[in-house]
């Protein structure tokens, strides 16, 4: 499973690749959508982890995109801010999950087995 | 007819005409007894000249022996008389001499009478004949002289001896014509004396063959007596005569006097201190309310004026020695204060030879309308609702109104007689110069004190802060200044006031301003919160890996570290635009408040998706001011760019460029490609409670302002030649500032 995490900012990123290791994830980061975009493949078992608070593109284009290329990969949108404008944007990308900032490892570990099916091997 | 019957009824003629013409001299001035001495001279004279032409003419002895002796009696009141007037009339000669003479004379009289025939002869034995020139002939007596004759010589010696005497006496007469006269009067007296006194003694001895003549000389002393008469008649016409010419002049003059003093309004006065007798012209009684009887006692005078004043006049007389001057206004009485009426007068003082005054002379005339203008004026200052000061040219305050009592703290009138430079001084506590006088002699009035701290000084001791301008007032006399102070303590406390309002409005607009970037702040702040907690549960999982991968551990905590380090900025940042601090004055440049902003900033311009495109100048562009006002202003102009585009749907852009201008100034500008401006030209958007947004107070732009001016700079809007509004802000740089 691989997990693509998007979002701008160096240490949030670092730290969710950190914490997706930690799980024994494997995770792929990218500041920005458009390098993400160039880079990804039809996974398997794969989901995304979109900041939607991001600069330039915004989270439709990326969804826009993601449907151009044929791929059809389940997102979740994280967010720094909680309120209604960016739940709406959320659910217009079709995303399948909303977390705002910051996340708790647990909830994010159970919203990517609930997108992706799969079962995470769970803490010792 | 023999000319001796001629010439001697000529003669005796002459001394008739001249008594009669003294008789009636002395019927004119009947206080002048001198005329009737001089009728006797003359008179006696013309009884010796009949006499004598009769002793000429004589037939037989006794009838000289007879004439002879009558002849002593007028010849006698002759020299008595001659004594008289040189010692009464003349003023010479010593009585007790004359009184002798005439002893001596009444003697021979006396002795005359009753001794022999007469004085000059015992008898005369025969009469001689003499031809005299002309076919005349004359007779003149032969006989035996009298023993007592030497009685006569006494009282001739007696006689010259007080003519001459009297001679030396003349001399010493002041008068240099007067002096003249009497000599020639006294010395022709002196010689006509002599030579009768000789002629008779030389004739009586039988020494001369000739007659006894006396008629000549006694006709030549009356006529000498006639020149001294005539001379003085002469002088006292003259005298008169100026006198007359004189009187006419000061007529005149007085004429004048009184016609430049009426139309001067003012009338005479002289007050004579030794008599206590005041003299007033009718001008002068009218303005003292007084009826024009023209000379008065000292205290009717006195009591004409008002009972307070009625003390400076009395003290006029004891003036001190060497006040030769003398000036007053008072009122006069029956007069209130306001109502009454008031004289001026000004003179002379004449001194005594010990210095004490005598006599004052001068003008007195009413001043009434001078002094209702004086008191209308004075009435103005009073109602002036400043605090004002009449001010003469040694800088003494002549006159205070309630106003500036009040503001001083002193009792009415009690400022009168000090000194200006005690009351307000410069703010380095010196005296205000009073060399001002000289500048303030082209009337304008300067206000000094403006933009300049000037201290004043209560009576109690206390100072404050006041302005004060200075209007001189040219008069002839004087030279004065009105002195206009203003308290400004009231206004300097509300400035104060002021500038604390101001920067607790900079400050709570600041706050607004976070306010508003709450969300991004929120965002700001959420970020790191993120990775820790993300690096948190990371190292907890590492940590109960078996074995514990403590690796994974250390790099999570150097993380969280970081992040949190990187809050903490947030923090920093936003405590430092929170602050209420006064303006600071440090050297600030402008690109690093530009990039703070921005930093500031950071993801709220993302989360409104503008983009920022930033041109700074390459060097360093110092001001001189307060960073955090001035990351104030720039963060205000860039959200209001931000807010001007947000209908707008494709990119957003906003421009910032920081540039040095023209004449060396910072600029900075802020660009939009908003809707731009309704109205471009005008300065409304600073209006304060000016605003587009909805929820928004209408400040920021005129706090921006504020500030600017407050940095000594400027900030306007324009609109785009294409799309949106640039916001301009222009600051003078350090270098600038210098210069």
């Amino acid at each position: 499973m691989v997990i693509y995490i998007i979002d701008d900012d160096d240490a949030v990123r670092t730290g969710f690749v950190r914490l997706m290791s930690s799980a024994g994830i494997k995770s792929l980061a990218y500041d920005c959508a458009e390098s993400f975009l160039a880079d990804v493949k039809q996974e398997t078992s794969a989901c995304i982890l979109l900041d939607i608070t991001m600069p330039r593109m915004t989270g439709p284009e990326v969804q826009a995109r993601l449907n151009a290329m044929n791929l059809n990969l389940p997102v979740i949108t994280i967010s720094a801010t909680d309120d209604e404008g960016s739940r709406d944007t959320a659910r217009a990308l079709g995303a399948r999950m909303f977390l705002s900032k910051p996340i708790d490892d647990q909830a994010l570990l159970d919203a990517i087995r609930w997108v992706t099916n799969t079962p995470i091997p769970s803490k010792k | 007819m023999s000319w001796i019957d001629t010439l001697w009824p000529v003669m005796n003629g002459a001394s008739l005409a001249l008594s009669l013409i003294y008789f009636c001299v002395w019927l004119k001035q009947r206080n002048q007894p001198i005329s009737l001495v001089v009728v006797a001279i003359a008179l006696t004279s013309a009884a010796i000249g009949i006499i004598e032409h009769d002793l000429l003419r004589a037939s037989t002895p006794e009838h000289y022996e007879v004439f002879l002796r009558w002849a002593h009696v007028p010849f006698a009141i002759n020299l008595i008389a001659v004594i008289y007037f040189v010692n009464r009339h003349l003023k010479l000669g010593r009585a007790w001499l004359g009184n002798l003479a005439i002893t001596a004379r009444l003697l021979c009289v006396a002795a005359n009478f009753t001794t022999g025939a007469n004085l000059n002869f015992t008898k005369v034995t025969s009469l001689d004949r003499i031809p005299f020139p002309g076919g005349e002939y004359v007779v003149f007596p032969v006989g035996t002289p009298n023993p007592w004759l030497v009685l006569a010589q006494i009282a001739h010696a007696l006689f010259i001896a007080f003519l001459v005497d009297a001679f030396l006496s003349a001399r010493k007469i002041a008068n240099a014509n007067n002096r003249r006269r009497a000599l020639f009067v006294i010395a022709g007296l002196i010689l006509f004396v002599l030579a009768l006194w000789l002629w008779t003694f030389s004739v009586v001895m039988g020494l001369v063959h000739a007659p006894l003549l006396f008629e000549p000389f006694f006709l030549l002393v009356l006529l000498i007596i006639s020149y001294e008469m005539g001379s003085e008649v002469l002088d006292s016409a003259e005298t008169k005569r100026q006198l007359l010419a004189a009187q006419s002049d000061l007529y005149k003059n007085r004429e004048r006097m009184d016609i430049a003093l009426n139309a001067a309004g003012v009338g005479f006065l002289e007050w004579d201190f030794t008599t206590g007798k005041v003299m007033l012209s009718e001008v002068s009684s009218n303005a003292l309310g007084l009826a024009p009887k023209g000379s008065y006692t000292c205290s009717e005078f006195i009591a004409a004026f008002h009972p307070e004043d009625r003390a400076r006049i009395e003290k006029i007389p004891e003036a001190p020695a060497d006040v030769r001057e003398f000036a007053f206004e008072c009122r006069i009485s029956g007069s209130g204060y306001y109502d009454g009426r008031w004289v001026g007068s000004r003179g002379r003082v004449d001194l005594d030879t010990d210095g004490s005054a005598i006599r004052m002379y001068g003008v007195l005339g009413d001043i009434t309308a001078r002094k209702r203008t004086d008191e209308k004026f004075q009435l103005v200052l009073e109602a002036a609702p400043n605090a004002m000061l009449v001010v003469n040219d040694d800088g003494v305050i002549t006159f205070s109104n309630w106003y500036a009592d009040t503001v001083f703290g002193y009792a009415r009138n009690e400022m009168i007689g000090m000194k200006m430079g005690m009351l307000i001084l410069s703010g380095n506590k010196k005296t205000i110069e009073l060399n001002w006088l000289p500048n303030l002699s082209k009337s304008s009035t300067q206000v000094i004190g403006y933009g300049r701290e000037l201290i004043g000084l209560k009576k109690d001791g206390a100072e404050f802060s006041l302005e004060a301008s200075f209007s001189p007032i040219p008069l002839e006399t004087e030279a004065l200044s009105i002195v206009t102070v203003v308290d400004i303590t009231e206004r300097k406390r509300v400035e104060q006031q002021i500038e604390l309002s101001r920067i607790e409005l900079a400050h709570l607009s600041r706050v607004a301003l976070i306010a508003e970037l709450s969300g991004s702040l929120a965002h700001e702040l959420n970020q790191p919160l993120t990775a820790i907690l993300s690096n948190a549960q990371a190292g907890i999982r590492f940590m109960n890996q078996t074995p514990p991968n403590l690796a994974e551990v250390n790099v999570s905590l150097v993380n969280i570290v970081e992040s949190d380090k990187r809050a903490g900025d947030v923090i920093r940042r936003l405590r430092a635009m929170l602050r209420k601090e006064p303006m600071l004055s440090k050297e600030v440049d402008i690109n690093e408040v530009v990039e703070t902003v921005l930093r500031i900033l950071g993801s709220d311009l993302a989360l409104r998706g503008v983009e920022v495109d930033m041109q700074l100048m390459p060097d360093s562009a110092i001001v001189e001011g307060d960073a955090i006002q001035l990351q104030q202003v720039i963060l205000n102009l860039i959200i209001n760019g931000c807010d001007a585009m947000k209908g707008l749907t494709g990119t957003r852009k906003i421009s910032i460029v920081t540039a040095r201008s023209s004449d060396n100034a910072i600029e900075v500008k802020i660009s939009d490609i908003g809707a731009g401006l309704t109205t471009p030209d005008s300065d409304y958007v600073f209006e304060p409670f000016v605003t587009s947004k909805p929820d928004g107070m209408g400040l920021g732009l005129t706090i921006c302002r504020s500030i600017m001016q407050a940095h000594r700079g400027r900030l306007w809007l324009t609109n785009n030649t294409e799309r949106g509004a640039t916001s301009h802000m222009l600051l003078p740089s350090c270098e600038q500032r210098d210069t």
